[in-house]
């Protein structure tokens, strides 16, 4: 058959929607039943609908992975029997020594095709019956010390008006398909429980993957939705399902059918079910055939590209945990402030009010937050210095834990560790090609001409210049109420100048470093230089025009070293000398000039440069709010003005370099 | 003369009418989508499965051996009850019928006994009609969907195919020209492994692959 079931296209890639399958319709490979047609593909291997030689209905799943391990859960399964399980009936090796598993056919379309045609969810007796109906098939695998472990709408199908589970017993990749196909094995991100992040597989994450269901039935969508793996995952280990659009009792128990404790969810499948209404008669609803409810086979090359998330969790599980509670924190704060549901102005008017009562009681929380950063200064030195030692002590690894019930624990173990090693792979070379592509940028940027450079840094040192007019505007009208003084023009000119040459002193040592591997300390001793001239540039400006240069007290203390005042209580020369150098020291500054950075502007790069400059005038005592103001203008009229490249455009560059 | 002439038309119109009804009927395995029984005849009886199968569409319910009969008729179909029944009525969207009936494209025809079958005639240019259990019922031998196959058949990534194939790329048409089944499609096409020109004669148990699908016809 020159027209096999492994076709590939031109580009290497299955055929879009490519339904081939290894054994046509009508062959024999298995003795005694004839291969009437092909139903899906999954992770696993095929799944066809025969028919025995007696007349015998079947499914006839083929396990291409012919390990012994995978058979077993499948062997321990064989004689379970329930009404709501997917009866399996046996396992037999065909001449190609291929295992099939020979079960039940169940013709009913699966609770994916249903929760699909109700997209805004199912009337609530259709899911009580559904629910009740996986209650029993799920609480009867438990009782048997069986754990489904991935339970999802797709393994959920319904014959003449039962609920029949399936695909229980077998050991499960992990992808992150939301939706696959009835006869899919490969487990989905959303129906996961936090706590398989750490190889934990008991029966909580059954329960779970109930809750997540009910959910998805109720509302038509999956509490937890996001654009990758990763987001996913990060949600369901911190994120709080939106439960507002459930009623009672449904809410508590996806509440604590969800709870990220697996202790605090329900111990037993018939506690949760207990708490829901009684199943109105009848059975599930028997949709007629439309050619959505036909199974679908998974698009293969996307799943294989996607296989495993576990990976992103475990490394970041090894952070410091402060850092980690904290950003966690903040994430929440950020996903609670996305989600509410209030007009975007009455968004803007309450954020405006927050940063002003903020500003308004600096003095009260700027002490409190100054000292605490200062603990946790030392408090992360300490453990920057501990830690190392605690891990050569011989701490032990992260594994999965150890099986607590349901076959074949250490085929998922081997599993997961199977996929985070083609996880990493795959980031790994993720990361060349991103390499590759950058440092090709790179070079581009290295072997552009000295007369395009400097083109290039005039240009940009005009803009600059530009730039600073509008910024120096709007920041001496935000500092004067601070001040309680009204605006000098002499104040805003100051600010410009400085800033604008800021700007440049960042700009001309950055074009020269463009695209180019340098060593930090020379850069740093460079800008140190840099600084140092700017310093007495400002004071000699701040003479030449007479600036007064009114300090608020809001803004900082009387920093740690004296001998910064003339006798008239005029800065010295000191004060900015000692500013400005330490300020272009202690930063990276020829970043947010580098072409390649993420954004063209990045608040947070403006955030960071300013947080340290009021840091540093805690120590350097500086005319506040004035030092603020320029660390930000030049970190900003910095960004604003050097050139950028789109993403487009390195995509482009990214694509042709694949 | 006209008179003999008219005889012997009808005769021969008798003729293929038998011929078509008995046994024109097979199975059409898809891989990836289904199964599904088509019957070529113009006249199909519906019932319970029996063994002498003289039943064209059998249904493994609480039916009487000839239980209804659905008739061709120039583009559409007519639903016959057998006989009258005093216990088994059967209704069209509910409305009980008491003697031939057109059928119209949505209608759900309820046998009684809780057979519910809904019709449709997804193709605006083709007589083909399509039948699908509403209950639980299931057809002998189990098949998804029914296909009365008029003139042409068609399987394709359209919702107006009479077989939705969604995965698909293009069309494939099955179509009959004097007994022949033809089937015909843009792109590769192997039947029984046989390289064609995409467009072949098929057997009434014939192998057809293209780039993206395999289809399998069985007769019964």
């Amino acid at each position: 058959m020159s027209l096999n079931a492994t076709k590939v296209s031109e580009e290497g890639k299955p055929l879009a929607g490519a339904t081939k399958f290894t054994h046509p319709s009508g062959s024999r490979p298995l003795d005694g039943y004839t291969i009437k047609r092909g139903v899906g593909r999954g992770g696993f291997g095929e799944v066809y609908f025969g028919e025995s030689d007696g007349g015998k209905e079947v499914a006839l799943k083929l396990i291409r992975r012919n390990l012994e391990v995978e058979l077993r859960g499948v062997r321990e399964c064989l004689n379970l029997k329930h009404p709501n399980l997917v009866g399996l009936y046996d396992i037999k090796s065909d001449d190609m020594d291929d295992r099939w598993v020979v079960m039940e056919y169940v013709s009913g379309e699966s609770l994916e095709a249903l929760i699909d045609r109700h997209p805004d969810g199912m009337l609530r007796d259709d899911v009580l019956r559904w629910m009740h109906g996986m209650a029993a098939g799920v609480a009867y695998l438990h009782d048997h010390g069986v754990v489904h472990r991935d339970l999802k709408p797709g393994n959920i199908l319904s014959d003449e008006g039962t609920v029949k589970i399936g695909d229980y017993g077998l050991a499960k990749f992990i992808s992150c398909s939301r939706r696959s196909g009835q006869t899919e094995s490969i487990g989905t991100i959303h129906y996961m429980a936090p706590e398989i992040a750490n190889g934990r597989y008991g029966r909580e994450i059954d329960i779970y993957a109930l809750g997540i269901m009910l959910y998805e039935m109720l509302t038509g969508n999956v509490p937890f939705e996001g654009e990758s793996v990763g987001e996913v995952l990060m949600k369901h280990l911190t994120a709080e399902p939106d439960l507002g659009v459930l009623d009672e009792p449904y809410r508590t128990v996806v509440a604590r059918a969800m709870a990220k404790d697996p202790e605090k969810r329900f111990r037993s499948i018939s506690e949760m079910i207990a708490q829901l209404p009684n199943a109105p008669a009848g059975g599930v609803a028997r949709a007629a055939y439309t050619p959505a409810d036909g199974p679908r086979v998974a698009d293969s090359a996307d799943e294989q590209d996607q296989v495993v998330p576990a990976v992103a969790i475990s490394e970041e599980t090894d952070e410091e945990p402060v850092a980690q509670a904290v950003r966690d924190g903040w994430r929440n704060i950020q996903s609670w402030w996305a989600e509410l549901k209030l007009h975007a102005g009455v968004k803007t008017l309450l954020l405006v009010l927050v940063i002003l009562g903020l500003i308004g009681f600096s003095e009260a929380w700027v002490p409190v937050l100054f000292s605490a950063l200062l603990i946790y200064a030392v408090y992360w030195v300490v453990r920057a210095m501990v830690s190392p030692v605690m891990k050569a002590s011989g701490k032990p690894p992260r594994v999965a834990s150890p099986p607590v019930n349901g076959p074949s624990q250490e085929v998922v173990a081997q599993r997961i560790e199977a996929a985070q090693f083609v996880e990493r792979r795959r980031q790994r070379g993720k990361h060349r090609r991103r390499h590759s592509w950058r440092d090709e940028l790179r070079t581009t940027l290295v072997e552009k001409s000295v007369r395009d450079k400097l083109a290039e840094l005039t240009g940009s040192m005009l803009l600059a210049a530009l730039a600073a007019v509008p910024l120096s505007i709007v920041m001496c009208i935000f500092a004067t109420p601070a001040l309680g003084t009204t605006l000098q023009i002499e104040q805003a000119i100051w600010i410009a100048l400085v800033g604008t040459v800021g700007a440049w002193a960042v700009m001309l040592p950055s074009k020269r470093w463009e695209g180019r591997h340098g060593d930090d300390g020379v850069r740093r001793f460079t800008m140190l230089v840099a600084g140092l001239a700017i310093g007495a540039m400002a004071c000699g400006l701040a003479g030449l025009l007479m600036v007064e240069l009114p300090d608020s007290n809001d803004f900082g203390g009387q920093g740690l070293l004296s001998g910064f005042h003339a006798a008239d209580g005029t800065p010295t020369m000191l004060p900015y000398l000692a500013y400005f150098g330490f300020l272009f020291v202690i930063l990276r500054w020829w970043r947010i000039a580098d072409p390649l950075r993420t954004v063209r502007l990045s608040l947070w790069s403006t955030v960071w440069c300013v947080a340290w400059a009021w840091l540093l005038a805690q120590l350097w005592w500086f005319p506040q709010p004035w030092g603020l103001m320029l660390a930000g203008m030049i970190a900003m009229s910095t960004q604003l003005a050097s050139p950028w490249i789109p993403h487009e455009e390195r995509i482009g560059k990214q694509e042709a370099d694949e | 003369m006209m008179k003999s002439t008219l005889g012997r038309r009808n005769a021969s119109q008798a003729d293929t009418v038998a011929k078509r009804s008995s046994n024109q009927r097979f199975l059409l395995w898809i891989d990836g989508v289904g199964g599904f029984l088509t019957l070529l005849g113009e006249r199909i009886v519906v019932g319970q499965p029996s063994a002498e199968g003289a039943v064209d569409l059998p249904i493994r319910a609480d039916l009487s051996r000839r239980h209804c009969i659905i008739r061709r008729e120039q583009e559409g179909y007519v639903l016959e009850p057998v006989q009258a029944l005093s216990n088994r009525e059967i209704r069209i969207d509910a409305q009980r019928i008491e003697g031939p009936t057109r059928l119209a494209d949505g209608n759900v025809i309820d046998l009684g006994q809780g057979v519910k079958i809904k019709f449709s005639q997804p193709h605006a240019l083709s007589a083909t009609a399509r039948l699908v259990m509403v209950s639980h019922h299931k057809t002998q031998p189990t098949a998804d969907a029914v296909l009365l196959m008029s003139d042409t058949c068609i399987l394709g990534p359209n919702s107006h195919c009479h077989v939705p194939c969604k995965a698909w790329q293009r069309d494939v048409v099955l179509y009959r020209r004097d007994d022949d089944l033809i089937c015909r499609t843009q792109g590769p096409l192997e039947i029984d492994s046989q390289a064609t020109d995409g467009h072949a004669t098929i057997g009434r148990n014939a192998r057809i692959e293209g780039e993206d699908f395999a289809i399998r016809l069985e007769s019964l």
